[in-house]
């Protein structure tokens, strides 16, 4: 990875407050009331991400891994931190400029039932977007078909309705509407978890082909690491809003140092791991609104030193192009 | 080891819609079966037809289920009743359809105990208190007061295994109990459940799509597409040489380390759904192997005395078991 990355953040955070009505906000300023609480659900992330790399974003519920896809998606503002896309930084875009870098990143959301608007042609659906911005050329039936096609979808079918087609089919409704807008880099929050293990089989390999067919980069997150393992090139592991490791994919499955990611693959049931004793780690993610002190993960971590309730660990490279937040990573605990 | 529970040919109805068809296995005591199968392919309602809550217009419409010898089909509403709870008990997806979200936990505890056994108020809520720091709640006392919404995800599946185990079923029927949870919290549930069982000889039916859960967990594997089971058998077989060829494409469609990178094994198409489906084998229209003949009953084909499946046409080595009868 010498070339500039396609995608740069840095130290992007997002923290989200209750909005409060005006009777809230006179109670705050007569000191009647408490500032509302504040979550950090996203906590200085940064990560690159180059042409045509899969990068997966692995964490459990909570952690913030939808956020941060949202935030690089542009559909919410990040609090803190900069993104820079193609070496640009993306608040110094014009409107129109933004505009235009939005087309180029398209996300691709978990519930195939929700994501798609239940009274409009799939036909609609597909061809909307690529009309609005004057992509289409020729005829939009013809677009729209070639676009269905290319998801695996018959396009005798799109004068029909979302319900009309089942979860693998409507999956694959929203690959189509995300690629009509010809996008470099597509965000996939989840997209195949809603499916049966057969059809979510159909969606990876759908994945995959349109990777070596337009040279598409993901940023592919989910709480599945054997989805992640198959599919990804570098992966990042998150914890209650920051990143805690991050590798190349071999690298993270044969050598993951962070205790976290460890107790992650551990646990991940596998067709070789028979009758097995599942062991696990203790207690649940704690609530970001009362974050732990020090490392996030001390409560629930099997190493847990004195040092850790107390101190941070920082993100610090154990590897080339691997890095781990932990203190026992690096030799120097 | 005693037979537990011995399902022969059940099939249930829903009008027209045959759900389950021709449904057979049987369970010794001690015994963890994992019912795999996508959705729609009856797994779950095969669950609901042995404890026996079956929503209307579903109905038992054929065959038998032998619970310790008593046939559960014919059972009365009140003999059920007694049964359910009490010597089998069953575990749902979400945690909510066991727990009433108006009710402090040790209100529907007390409740559960004190319907199968006459015991006081206070003795009742000891054994619900002890039932909850069984499956791993910490601080069982206070917690006994909370509402279930006071609890995360994980802690209601927790307090839902809790009431199942409080009368120490012979049997308990798991209808996905996993599939909401993360991973970390999943094999939390996975070990104590495994634990449990294992300490009281339970038979436990496990209902799941995934096959890498039932791998880690099962004796034995039913695989079932379209209402039926179409391979059967200990787990290791079944999973490292399966005869049917959907069960084929199953563990090919699941992502693996050592195929990183590679196209997975696709099943072609979509699962039909019940009232259109095919006649012979449900799965032809999707099978790379069927001929013609598939479109007949397909014959049950064996492998070693154990491990069965339907297939006219079985992948490695297996003998049709008419011909030995």
């Amino acid at each position: 990875m010498t070339a500039a990355p396609l995608l740069a953040i840095d130290n992007l955070g997002k923290t989200f407050t209750r909005k409060l009505d005006a009777a809230g906000k006179i109670a705050v300023r007569v000191g009647l009331a408490k500032e509302p609480q504040a979550v950090r659900a996203v906590h200085d992330v940064s990560l690159q991400i180059a042409q045509g790399e899969v990068f997966g974003l692995v964490g459990e519920s909570g952690c913030g891994k939808s956020t941060l896809g949202r935030m690089i998606a542009g559909i919410i503002a990040p609090s803190t931190g900069t993104m820079a896309y193609k070496g640009q930084l993306i608040d110094q875009l014009s409107p129109a400029e933004r505009r235009q870098r939005r087309l180029k990143m398209q996300m691709i959301f978990q519930d195939p039932y929700s994501s798609l608007n239940p009274r409009m042609r799939v036909k609609d659906i597909i061809g909307e977007a690529a009309q609005v911005h004057g992509l289409v050329q020729g005829p939009l039936d013809a677009f729209v078909a070639a676009q269905m096609e290319r998801a695996g979808l018959d396009p005798a079918f799109r004068r029909r309705y979302p319900h009309q087609f089942s979860g693998g089919q409507r999956q694959r409704i929203g690959i189509a509407r995300a690629l009509s807008v010809g996008p470099e880099f597509l965000i996939c929050d989840e997209a195949v978890a809603a499916l049966d293990v057969s059809i979510q089989a159909q969606i990876i390999n759908l994945f995959m082909d349109l990777r070596d067919e337009l040279g598409l980069t993901y940023l592919f997150i989910s709480h599945d690491l054997g989805v992640v393992e198959h599919i990804a090139d570098r992966v990042a592991i998150m914890y209650l809003g920051r990143i805690v490791e991050q590798a190349p994919v071999e690298e993270i499955f044969a050598r993951a140092q962070h205790p976290y990611t460890q107790a992650l693959l551990s646990e991940v049931p596998r067709l070789d791991a028979r009758k097995r004793r599942f062991t696990a780690v203790k207690g649940e993610l704690p609530s970001p609104l009362h974050p732990p002190s020090g490392c996030h993960f001390h409560p629930r971590c099997p190493l847990a030193m004195p040092r850790c309730s107390v101190e941070r660990p920082a993100l610090r490279q154990i590897a080339p192009g691997h890095t781990s937040a932990c203190h026992l990573a690096g030799g120097d605990a | 080891m005693t037979t537990t529970l011995d399902v022969r040919e059940l099939c249930t109805s829903f009008g027209a819609v045959r759900a389950v068809d021709r449904v057979s296995f049987s369970l010794k005591a001690g015994e963890v079966l994992g019912l795999v199968g996508e959705s729609g392919s009856g797994k779950s309602v095969t669950g609901f037809s042995i404890i026996r809550l079956l929503d209307r217009p579903g109905r038992i419409s054929g065959g038998r289920i032998l619970f310790q010898g008593r046939d559960l089909a014919l059972e009365t509403d009140e003999g059920m009743r007694k049964l359910r709870g009490n010597r089998i008990a069953m575990i749902f997806q979400d945690p909510m359809m066991t727990l009433n979200p108006v009710l402090r936990i040790d209100t529907q505890m007390v409740e559960a105990v004190r319907a199968h056994q006459q015991v006081s108020v206070a003795d009742a809520r000891n054994q619900a208190r002890d039932a909850l720091g069984m499956v791993g709640i910490p601080s069982p006392e206070e917690r006994l007061a909370a509402y279930p919404h006071q609890f995360s995800g994980g802690m209601r599946q927790r307090v839902a295994i809790a009431i199942a185990l409080l009368h120490n079923p012979d049997l308990i029927i798991a209808d996905e109990p996993t599939t909401a949870l993360d991973v970390t919290i999943q094999a939390q549930i996975l070990s104590e459940v495994q634990r449990l069982v294992r300490e009281r000889n339970t038979s436990l039916i496990w209902i799941t799509h995934d096959l890498s859960v039932v791998a880690g967990l099962a004796d034995r594997v039913a695989v079932m597409y379209s209402g039926r089971i179409v391979e059967h058998g200990p787990t290791d077989p079944v999973l490292d040489h399966a005869l049917h060829p959907y069960t084929h494409g199953l563990i090919g469609s699941v992502p693996s380390r050592n195929r990183r990178g590679q196209r997975l094994t696709q099943i072609p198409g979509t699962t039909m759904s019940l009232d259109r489906r095919p006649a012979g084998c449900p799965f032809h229209t999707r099978c790379f192997r069927a001929q013609e003949i598939c479109r007949t009953e397909p014959p049950l084909v064996s492998r070693g005395s154990d491990h069965t499946a339907l297939c006219f046409f079985p992948l490695a080595g297996a003998v049709r078991t008419e011909a030995l009868q």
